[in-house]
């Protein structure tokens, strides 16, 4: 397919592409300076005047060819240090960041040196370390055993969905105002009201800092073109420098001002904590005015609003996060989780694709960054072509965008918030799969992950844990005595309820501790109702608000379930103990039971109703369990099938199981078959990932679907492509994301590595440079089935 | 009623017909084309498979065997096929999968019910079934309850035929079809029987009876397994052509060779010569010579000739 990439786009993108990700202290040594400098105030204001003293003091830089300015710290692809958030394990892991296996960050001697003189001096005050001592022993005791785990210790809550048609109707200074005005109304006279004012004297502190941060660059901007030769370049340094002076304090005129002042808008959350996730949800939608107006007027053409939009996808793909070394490997190819969707409808159930929608998908294809992860919004009534140009860019091999389901997910974000169709119908994507209502939901998706193999695995040792011997979990009774399905799957469902009501109970600490240690006000502000009750999303101030929990290794564990329940109890091929005993050797001389547990009991992947049936029957347990419980804000809690590549890390706690899984091997990915499984076509599979029943897991449910190139060429290609999609779509699937990509193609990547660093996959909700990986996750990718026709 | 064996229900099949389709193989056929890509398909009797890669030599299909006809080999298994009496215990007894088959009788629903689980895709992308071999016509009148029973569901029905076979159920059978897949092999009568096994009188008879009837003429596309100094030749594309059009046929679909019949013939203990895929350029030459007379040419399904 044609593409378009012009010669200043292709320029920035080599140069990111050269650089190896690094870390600096630059950001550490500013929030130490401010908490040092504010630590008599609140912790709102603590954190207000720490964004406030970073964004006027850190580096700015503009680089040669860049339209959209604006940097995270004092260098490209560069992370920042969050010491608010982590400070112990960042000391400890020091000297492994560069070399480790996954996501490693390359850090300067100047840099380390630093980093040890400040850090230290946060032992036992970084927000991890206060989590760790407030979480309840038994959940933490569970939580290293590797059968759940509780998410958001590490980073701020993150998954912001501003309202950025109203930040950018109104620019900030509009909020600065509405906060004075509120502080001149209230009489304080109790505690509430006092927290209020202080809310609204954080968003004042950072509003004017989001001024001061803007202005810096309109001054460099100014000098640099002073100094300018080449008359081209130096307009485009002029007009950056009125661009930067001009938003995002006020309303922007133009695209290039709009597209300048939503950078600096996402820029600041992202400097301002650490929390991933955050969206730029239904981009089309805000900025199509912008372009339309200009367009009209002759002021941009096409090119160069893609042009423009590019420069705006290299900027989110310069975005770095510092990960500890378990979600280095769990959250493999530097995610940040930044979110596109485009098209679906409008609040009154029109199509809502305009020509931003095309543009979107056109600079998508032409400079394919790493960054954001592109979705398309489908429902029956999407326009046609723009289906057809992301089937086009799928077919390309290029592994974006996602499809979502308007059908299913409306209903669904009404269902678990309450609120109105046209609200619901503007919805967006934060996190991977997580459907949100834009600029007025903050759903906090980082629960944690429930492994369900690993609850079957206690199931089959009566709560014993094989591993160490220890009784883990509740006793469940002895597996002979499971000797029915029912039985098996009470008992399966005891064990799932028990560690769930743990890692809640977890989070309810983790999420009560993000409200009164680290609410943001900068991520609040745009987010509608925070301003109105005066709290921060994390105290509940967001107009709507859920929480995700996770459940991992589907596949295995109803496959493992079938096995039991197939060739123990009901064919009696071997008993309860003898297939403990193969399972507790890892088949060690037993390869014939492997491949009877393997080939002699049906798989989930290959549309048979009774394999695919207790994998939506766990599905549908576990989220009416999570319906019994509240967040800290209390939000309900909802499911979400997906794994990221959790599937390696919580593989390797679990023994050789009943499924024919080797002990500590990778587990199937999110919603997905087990890896290889899924033998019987697509059709089969993507007809037993809908019976999951989705409409159960309210945070959504992660596919991925590989061709293999050959079974999707030229127009018929796109007809099976887009008849996939449908059909999934009509039997009620949520999301389905495609890699096309042959595994020649993925060993080559493999051998020579510098050859293929453009080579995008998808391995989550996000896509990631394959040859950046580490092997296992390579690996694992591999070995997703590749659907081919059979001849 | 008399049935046959099924070998095998493809789903997700994009290249037989429009849309995504569901294949379903009746076993058995009259031509032994040397080339033939389903070897395992060509008898209608029971047939094991053996796929030694997949086998961990555990020794329970020797030892379950009642005809004594496995016996350890080196670093495989041997199957005696001669003594071999067709009663599936080794495949049901295999761990592994390394020994299968192909041959499974099904009823009616349980063939229907495999066939309705594709039915949302049939109606997404324009396809259905598909009835394919062996040779639809070993097995006519099954092929024709077949194709009653997925007419009946409202399935679009395309049938796969080398046309060997008797008029009636063939005539039948194309009454009921949306889609006529017609093979050609040959149009040399001395060759088609040296590489088929047969000559291609009837063949050509009853394509001919076929394309005299319009609204028969309108569902028949002509396909060719082409194959490099066998039927790729200038002048047999040029006779094809002429055949084709005299008939007043306008849709053809060029299959190049390829090896995939040698493996699976190995599995059901055969041997089967390498044929040579036509060059690129040979390809182009011969779609060219067709679409040169009108006819419209599909390369496994593509417009293109990649």
């Amino acid at each position: 397919m044609k593409t378009y990439m012009s010669e200043r786009v292709a320029k920035l993108k080599q140069m990111q592409n050269d650089l190896k990700p690094s870390i600096s202290a630059e950001r550490a040594r500013l929030a130490t300076e401010a908490i040092e400098a504010y630590a008599f105030e609140p912790p709102v204001l603590q954190k207000a005047y720490m964004l406030s003293h970073i964004l006027r003091n850190q580096t700015v830089f503009i680089q040669d060819g860049e339209l959209i300015v604006g940097n995270q710290t004092d260098r490209p692809r560069c992370a920042p240090i969050f010491p608010e958030f982590n400070s112990e394990w960042i000391v400890e892991e020091i000297d492994e960041f560069a070399s480790r296996k996954s996501d490693p960050l390359d850090l300067r001697p100047e840099d380390r040196e630093e980093l040890l003189r400040i850090l230290p001096r946060w032992k036992g005050k970084s927000f991890d370390t206060i989590v760790e001592h407030a979480l309840p022993e038994d959940t933490k005791h569970a939580e290293e055993s590797g059968v759940m785990t509780v998410g958001n210790r590490d980073c701020s809550t993150g998954h912001v969905l501003p309202d950025y048609w109203n930040l950018l109707k109104y620019g900030l200074n509009h909020y600065k105002e509405q906060c004075l005005k509120k502080i001149a109304e209230t009489q304080v006279d109790c505690q509430e009201k006092q927290e209020q004012v202080d809310f609204w004297n954080a968003v004042i502190i950072d509003v004017e800092a989001a001024g001061a941060f803007a202005a810096r660059y309109s001054g460099l901007a100014k000098e640099l073109a002073a100094k300018e030769s080449d008359s081209v370049r130096k307009a485009e340094l002029e007009k950056i420098a009125e661009v930067c002076a001009w938003v995002p304090l006020n309303a922007p005129r133009t695209f290039h001002e709009a597209l300048q002042m939503v950078w600096f808008i996402h820029l600041i959350i992202n400097i301002e904590n650490n929390g991933h996730g955050n969206s730029l949800h239904r981009f089309d939608q805000y900025m199509n005015p912008y372009y339309a107006a200009d367009a009209a007027a002759g002021r941009i053409d096409e090119n160069q609003a893609i042009e423009l939009i590019q420069c705006f996808f290299i900027k989110m793909t310069d975005l770095m996060k510092l990960r500890g070394k378990f979600y280095s490997e769990s959250f493999a190819g530097y995610p940040l989780w930044q979110n596109i969707i485009v098209g679906g409808q409008t609040p009154d159930g029109q199509d809502a694709t305009n020509e931003t929608s095309f543009l979107c998908l056109k600079a998508n294809a032409g400079v394919q960054t790493s960054q954001p992860t592109m979705s398309v919004r489908y429902f029956d009534g999407l326009n046609e072509d723009l289906i057809h140009l992301g089937l086009e860019m799928i077919q390309a091999g290029m592994a974006t965008p996602a499809f979502f389901n308007d059908k299913l997910v409306v209903p669904m974000v009404m269902e678990k918030t309450g609120c109105t169709l046209e609200e619901a119908r503007n919805w967006g994507i934060h996190g991977c799969v997580q459907p949100g209502i834009c600029g007025k939901s903050d759903g906090r998706p980082t629960v944690g992950y429930v492994n369900l193999l690993k609850c079957l695995e206690l199931v089959m040792h009566n709560g014993v844990n094989p591993v160490n011997g220890e009784q883990l979990g509740p006793k469940t009774g002895e597996l002979e005595t499971l000797d029915t399905l029912d039985k098996l799957m009470n008992a399966l469902y005891q064990q799932v309820d028990y560690f769930t009501e743990r890692m809640i109970r977890g989070f309810n600490v983790v999420g009560a501790l993000h409200a009164v240690r680290q609410p943001v006000a900068f991520a609040s502000l745009g987010v509608q109702g925070c301003i109105d009750s005066g709290k921060a999303a994390q105290c509940g101030g967001s107009a709507y608000y859920e929480s995700g929990a996770f459940a991992v290794s589907i596949g295995n564990t109803a496959d493992a379930v079938a096995a039991i329940d197939t060739l123990v109890n009901k064919e009696h091929k071997f008993t309860a103990k003898e297939l403990l005993d193969v399972l507790h050797s890892n088949f060690e001389g037993k390869e014939n039971v492997r491949q009877t547990l393997l080939n002699k009991a049906p798989k989930y992947g290959n549309d048979n109703d009774y394999v695919d049936g207790i994998a939506a029957a766990i599905i549908k347990h576990y989220s009416e369990t999570l319906a019994q419980y509240r967040d800290s804000r209390g939000g309900r809690y909802v499911e979400v099938v997906e794994s990221q590549s959790m599937n390696v890390s919580q593989g390797k706690c679990v023994l050789a199981s009943a499924d024919g899984r080797f002990a500590c091997a990778p587990v199937n990915d999110n919603c997905s078959p087990v890896m290889g499984r899924d033998i019987s076509g697509p059709t089969a599979t993507v007809n037993s990932v809908a019976k999951l029943d989705q409409k159960n897991a309210k945070d959504g449910c992660l596919y991925n679907l590989r061709f293999d190139p050959r079974s999707i060429q030229g127009e018929k290609g796109l007809q099976v492509l887009e008849s996939v999609i449908k059909t999934y779509f009509n039997n009620m699937g949520e999301h389905i994301q495609i890699n096309v990509v042959d595994d020649a193609t993925l060993r080559a990547a493999q051998k020579k590595p510098e050859d293929y660093r453009n080579l995008l996959v998808r391995v989550a909700g996000y896509l990631a440079y394959f040859t950046e990986l580490d092997n296992d996750v390579q690996e694992a990718l591999i070995a997703r089935t590749a659907h081919t026709p059979d001849r | 009623m008399k049935t046959a064996y099924i070998g095998g229900i493809q789903r997700f099949s994009t290249e037989d017909g429009p849309g995504i389709r569901t294949n379903i193989f009746l076993k058995g056929c009259p031509l032994r084309c040397r080339w033939c890509h389903n070897p395992e398909l060509l008898d209608s009797h029971y047939g094991v498979l053996y796929s030694p890669g997949k086998c961990i030599l555990c020794g329970e299909c020797a030892a379950k065997c009642p005809a004594g006809a496995i016996r350890p080999g080196e670093g495989r298994i041997e199957i005696d096929r001669s003594i071999c009496q067709g009663c599936g215990t080794c495949v049901e007894n295999c761990c592994t999968t390394a020994l299968h088959t192909k041959s499974v009788r099904y009823t009616m629903d349980e063939l229907m019910a495999v066939v309705e689980k594709d039915r949302n895709f049939y109606e997404t992308s324009g396809g259905g079934v598909t009835l394919s071999g062996g040779e639809v016509l070993a097995h006519g009148e099954y092929a024709l309850e077949i194709g009653r029973e997925v007419k009946k569901r409202g399935f679009s029905l395309a049938i796969e035929t080398s046309g060997a076979g008797s008029w009636e159920p063939l005539h039948a059978l194309a009454e009921i079809s949306d889609w006529i897949l017609y093979d050609l092999k040959h149009m040399d009568p001395a060759q088609h029987k040296f590489y088929t096994g047969v000559t291609p009188e009837r063949i050509w008879e009853n394509l001919t009876k076929l394309a005299e009837k319009p609204d028969l003429r309108a569902k028949i596309i002509v396909r060719v397994p082409l194959l490099h100094g066998v039927n790729d030749s200038e002048e047999n594309i040029a006779a094809l052509r002429d055949f084709v059009l005299a008939r007043g046929l306008t849709t053809a679909n060029l299959l190049p060779y390829h090896s995939m019949g040698i493996s699976k013939a190995r599995e059901a203990g055969m041997v089967q010569e390498e044929f040579e895929t036509p060059p690129d350029a040979v390809l182009s030459r011969a779609a060219g010579q067709l679409r040169a007379g009108g006819i419209h040419v599909t390369i496994m399904g593509h417009e293109d000739d990649e």
